[in-house]
């Protein structure tokens, strides 16, 4: 599902025109971004037009279109107050009135997308790692059989292997399932590894949106706007400016390195 | 030959399931790292150095059994910042809260005016004063509670997990301020962190992994080992693992953190 922003107006984001499109993983970051994040649920307060696949939002179908959007925010909040992973996820079925024949069997399947086995059905709630907690607030949000997922810095506080596997989860979410992914983070170095497009806010408005590889190396621009660069891109930045040597911007550190080894 | 006094050591210590055969020493006026990932537990190690967690007699402070020193006198010269411990603030202003803090300090009046200046010059403190505590940035928060610990004079900090969730220009000021305490106030500092990047400045590094400790060493001795620490699922830093990688192709002899100074090295 494509999202589009125009001319969205509200609180102290400013004027925002923004596209979110289905073909990869997206990043929003800078100031307003969790704001921003929160306005693709839906958001029927602002000025300006919020538009999904084209389909302009109106209180009329307000209701339907966010039913297809989970939003997972940070920090788990217990909300129906249930202690295993089963009774949270039945009840929150029942709780929302979703009409799901069996229950059990979509818990059991949501939880199998996210590489969590059966047996994590009767696992306690607050004895669950970061990554289990990660993972299982994504399971909680494939219940609703979403077109859109909206996530909070999915990747803080996890090490490098669990980065790597929420990662892949994530992308497969999106390559296999169809599913749009928009993330919000302001870790320059993970949003360039780990998102395809990005949208860059500084001060509630926006700076830049498209590829993050491209984004990333209007190097002058986000220095000027005072924005916070992934390292391997202000590295090479250094070695153009100080020593004006063209060298080639790189995600990976060894192919940074081979293009030093050509130069030298 | 000079001796060493070690202000903490911990022989053999064993928690639950969390920790298991932890031997530690921490030299006067050093600068420790702990790594690990979120299940090491090192924010358990730190809190039992903290006392926050009971624990049986393998801890020696200043040369005594912890248990034997009184927990008042104690907590006067030991500062603890653990952020995740959501602490609410009583006082209407930063200003408020620090003094609320010097009036309770055994000094004359004009060496309380001292040590507020004194404060206020190594945080660079000075905008927030009028600040609601309760609503700081993550930044601000942190150096509150450095302002707080630093007032009551301590000489050793302990610290898990401070430069979570702020930006890099952050993180480097944070650690700046850090080094300095160290350097120049001699305070000893113990820093609980599962990122890399930030234990640069440390003189020695504990990493430790499922509840043990896996590695120690010198600090930068310890990060070159990239193999090892990408095995524990801990990243390096990226000036160190360039500068490991770029030793191994016989381009640099050394280990440069300052992307300038690399530069200009690789191309003289």
């Amino acid at each position: 599902m494509e999202i589009k922003l125009t001319n969205v107006t509200y609180e102290k984001l400013k004027k925002i025109n923004i596209k979110i499109v289905e073909d990869g993983i997206t990043g929003i970051t800078g100031e307003g971004s969790k704001e921003l994040l929160k306005i693709l649920k839906g958001n029927l307060e602002n000025k300006g037009t919020i538009s999904y696949n084209k389909e302009k939002l109106v209180p009329k179908n307000i209701q339907q279109l966010t039913k297809q959007i989970s939003y997972i925010p940070s920090i788990f909040i217990n909300n129906y107050n249930k202690k295993t992973i089963e009774e949270y996820m039945t009840y929150m079925i029942y709780y929302n009135k979703l009409n799901i024949k069996n229950p059990r069997k979509k818990i059991i399947d949501s939880l199998k997308i996210v590489d969590l086995k059966e047996d994590y059905l009767t696992r306690i709630i607050t004895t669950l790692s970061t990554s289990e907690m990660q993972k299982f607030k994504i399971a909680i949000a494939l219940i609703t059989n979403p077109k859109v997922i909206l996530i909070e810095d999915p990747y803080i506080n996890l090490d490098i292997n669990n980065r790597n596997r929420i990662y892949r989860l994530l992308t497969q979410l999106n390559e296999k399932y169809k599913i749009t992914i928009v993330i919000a983070s302001n870790n320059s170095d993970l949003l360039y590894k780990y998102t395809k497009n990005i949208i860059i806010l500084k001060d509630y408005q926006l700076i830049k949106q498209g590829l993050t590889k491209e984004v990333y190396e209007y190097v002058d621009l986000l220095l000027e706007n005072d924005i916070e660069l992934p390292d391997i891109i202000t590295l090479a930045y250094k070695i153009k400016k100080n020593k004006d040597i063209h060298i080639d911007y790189h995600r990976d550190l060894r192919d940074l390195i081979k293009d030093i080894y050509k130069h030298i | 030959m000079k001796k060493v006094d070690n202000l903490i050591e911990i022989k053999n210590l064993k928690y639950n399931d969390i920790l298991e055969n932890i031997n530690i020493k921490i030299p006067k006026e050093s600068f420790v790292a702990i790594s690990g990932t979120n299940t090491s537990g090192k924010t358990t190690l730190i809190k039992i150095m903290s006392t926050l967690i009971d624990t049986t007699d393998k801890i020696m402070y200043n040369g005594k059994k912890i248990e034997e020193i009184n927990k008042n006198e104690l907590f006067k010269e030991v500062g603890i910042i653990i952020p995740d411990e959501v602490q609410k603030f009583e006082n209407p202003t930063v200003e408020d809260e620090l003094f609320n803090i010097l009036e309770n300090l055994p000094l004359e009046q004009s060496n309380k005016i001292k040590e507020y200046q004194r404060v206020l010059n190594l945080l660079h403190i000075e905008n927030i004063l009028t600040d609601n505590p309760n609503e700081l940035s993550k930044l601000n928060y942190i150096k509150l509670l450095l302002g707080s610990t630093l007032l009551s004079n301590i000489n050793l900090l302990l610290m898990d997990n401070i430069c979570t969730d702020i930006t890099k220009k952050e993180r480097k000021e944070i650690l700046t301020i850090l080094k300095k305490l160290n350097k120049e106030e001699k305070i000893t500092i113990i820093m609980s962190t599962d990122s890399l990047e930030d234990v640069i400045d440390t003189d020695y590094i504990y990493i430790l992994n499922k509840g043990k400790i896996e590695m120690e060493g010198k600090t930068l001795d310890i990060l070159k080992q990239d193999n090892k620490l990408n095995r524990i699922g801990l990243e390096i830093p990226l000036m160190i693992d360039l500068s490991v990688k770029l030793n191994d192709y016989n381009l640099l002899n050394d280990i440069i953190l300052d992307m300038d100074r690399m530069v200009d090295t690789l191309w003289k």
